[in-house]
């Protein structure tokens, strides 16, 4: 098996979610495994541009799947030019993923920021497949502004949800925004953390930053609170080299990491 | 029991290998100075070297290798796996280097399993050539990497106008047998005590690096360096790499494979520009904790041998090495 070599996929959807961000829906050329945990990355190839990094997102169907991009980079770009029936090449999945067999019972805080929705998204859909094996299950998604809001129909069902405690706040409010004004750390001002919460968020350094300093601040220590980091990856199998932080790769012994490891390392984190 | 060739059959024996059509690479001088090349002639080799200039890595990790084809055909995509398989010699290569390949073999063999760096392994004869002197910046003792035990296919231990050659696989045996320039001899080869000027603790240095991470000595060093990569380029074990997709123009594309530097600042560059590693002595700390701490940790060895190479190639003269026992503080 070379890992190098991508696997030919066609794009099924191509979704519209805010001013530059798209999701991107495929299935395998050749029927193929593809099992995943979520937290997962997959490395994303458009054809004679290059190859980029993103979270893998689980469908309804089981042999089709997502991710989500902003158009920032050049291979980001490329793909915003593809449409449904295009071929991509996908290697993957790489990385840990979410320790998912150590949340039953516990409560879940999930915590996005901006385009690092797609990983908490997939956990927060697995959790919600078996909703009764969890207590508490809470998110909080920042974004810029409301257009920037991703996953707005999502957002719209899980908060008619009862089981389920959505909270959403913009930096910059703009007409006709009813929702909170803020940085995500004013939405975790007044959050309950207790013995058996567990927190996850995914989102810019600076962002992860402040929540986790805020969540430590409630209560909630480092070893109950879990990043997913984001580097550069050119390879996605530890060789590289590129996305390390210290003696881990991101790539492969992360990219889902508890924080008070991360500050074990030498170099740190953010 | 070892054999005897003296050095002055050591063009024949290229000539030899060249007939049985290896790729025969060997130290030959350029104008730069002493470097390996492709040779077409076994006269062309050089025996008057300490090491050359650039190590081998270029033969088993070529800059710019293609590492797969798209072919788009009637809208289709098709893959087509690009493993080179040559069958190779390299002459003339130094136990330090030799090392450096079998500390490079635990990641790509051991740990990826990397096809392309496998093959060229595998294809690839290691005729390897004792030192009789050391370098200026000679300082392969430190790690061990003076010494080889059994890998390679033959060892040329040098003496005077002949060399001892050991033998250590089948491949090996096959050319000390089929060449017929090869004596057997029942004496021992000779010790070779090398002297070095370069003194690096490497003990002291490996149990103080964690503690000198934030040491503000860093920022001095970082103030001499230019960021040039200099030393990745020369060195025989630095193998990051970057991945690049380039076009052509009527059939599709290539995926090829580069070289790349810690160094660097777009080492860590993320999509909207954002760079982990933005200031110049995070990115010298990388590269040093990464050859004496970070692959230890992992792989059990350093990913430096000591060839001295980045020390002498240091536009600024730089010598990490010397700076990090200044910070741990070891005394000359």
């Amino acid at each position: 098996m070379n890992p190098y070599i991508p696997k030919l996929a066609r794009l099924v959807k191509v979704k519209k979610e805010a001013p530059d961000v798209k999701t991107f829906r495929f299935k395998f050329v050749e029927k193929s495994k593809f099992n995943f945990v979520p937290g997962q990355i997959l490395m994303v190839t458009v054809f004679g541009i290059g190859e980029a990094t993103f979270g893998i997102v689980p469908t309804e169907k089981r042999d089709e799947y997502e991710f989500t991009v902003k158009k920032i980079g050049t291979v980001t770009s490329a793909l915003f030019k593809l449409k449904k029936g295009d071929v991509i090449g996908i290697r993957g999945p790489f990385g840990n993923g979410y320790p998912v067999k150590e949340l039953n019972g516990r409560n879940i805080l999930l915590v996005a920021g901006g385009v690092g929705f797609p990983p908490i998204k997939s956990l927060l859909l697995y959790l919600l497949k078996n909703r009764k094996a969890y207590g508490r299950i809470e998110l909080y998604y920042g974004a810029k502004t409301p257009e920037d809001l991703v996953y707005k129909k999502e957002l719209k069902e899980w908060n008619k949800r009862k089981d389920l405690k959505v909270r959403v706040t913009v930096d910059r409010a703009t007409e006709g925004w009813k929702g909170h004004v803020g940085v995500v750390t004013t939405i975790l001002e007044d959050v309950e953390v207790d013995e058996n919460t567990l927190a996850f968020m995914c989102g810019p350094s600076i962002m992860m930053k402040f929540v986790t300093l805020k969540l430590k601040e409630r209560g909630l220590s480092e070893d109950r609170i879990y990043a997913s980091m984001e580097r550069l990856m050119e390879c996605g199998v530890g060789a590289c080299a590129h996305c390390n932080i210290g003696n881990v790769y991101v790539c492969k012994d992360g990219p889902v990491f508890r924080v008070d490891k991360l500050f074990k390392l030498v170099e740190k984190p953010w | 029991m070892p054999y005897i060739l003296p050095k002055t059959e050591v063009p024949k024996l290229l000539d030899f290998l060249l007939s049985k059509k290896f790729d025969v690479i060997a130290p030959v001088e350029t104008e730069d100075g002493i470097d390996f090349e492709s040779i077409r002639d076994g006269n062309k080799v050089t025996l008057n070297y300490v090491n050359t200039l650039f190590p081998p890595k270029r033969f088993f990790l070529p800059n710019g290798e293609v590492l797969f084809e798209v072919r788009k055909r009637k809208g289709r995509f098709e893959i087509i796996e690009t493993v080179e398989k040559t069958k190779r010699v390299i002459f003339g290569i130094r136990p330090c280097d030799v090392n450096a390949l079998l500390v490079l073999d635990k990641l790509f063999i051991d740990e990826v399993k990397d096809p392309y760096y496998i093959a060229r392994r595998k294809n690839t004869l290691i005729l390897a050539v004792q030192c009789e002197r050391a370098g200026e910046n000679c300082f392969c003792y430190a790690f061990g990497t003076d010494k080889l035990n059994d890998d390679y296919d033959l060892l040329f231990v040098p003496n005077g106008e002949k060399y001892f050659v050991k033998v250590s696989s089948k491949a090996g045996e096959d050319i000390v047998k089929k060449s017929g320039l090869f004596e057997l001899t029942n004496e021992n080869p000779p010790k070779i005590k090398l002297k070095f000027k370069k003194k690096f603790n490497l003990k002291i240095v490996e149990t103080n690096l964690a503690r000198i991470f934030n040491d503000t000595k860093w920022e001095k060093v970082a103030k001499r360096c230019l960021s040039c990569a200099g030393c990745s380029i020369v060195c025989p074990t630095c193998y990051c790499f970057e991945i690049e997709d380039i076009p052509e123009f009527d059939w599709g594309s290539k995926r090829h494979r580069y070289w790349s530097s810690c160094l660097l600042q777009s080492f860590t560059r993320v999509a909207g520009d954002f760079v982990f590693r933005e200031k110049r002595s995070d990115r010298i700390k990388q590269f040093v904790y990464h050859k004496l701490l970070y692959y230890k940790e992992k792989f059990g060895v350093q990913l430096c041998v000591g060839c001295g190479r980045c020390i002498e190639v240091c536009p600024t003269d730089i010598d990490f090495f010397k700076e990090v026992e200044r910070m741990v503080g070891v005394k000359k």
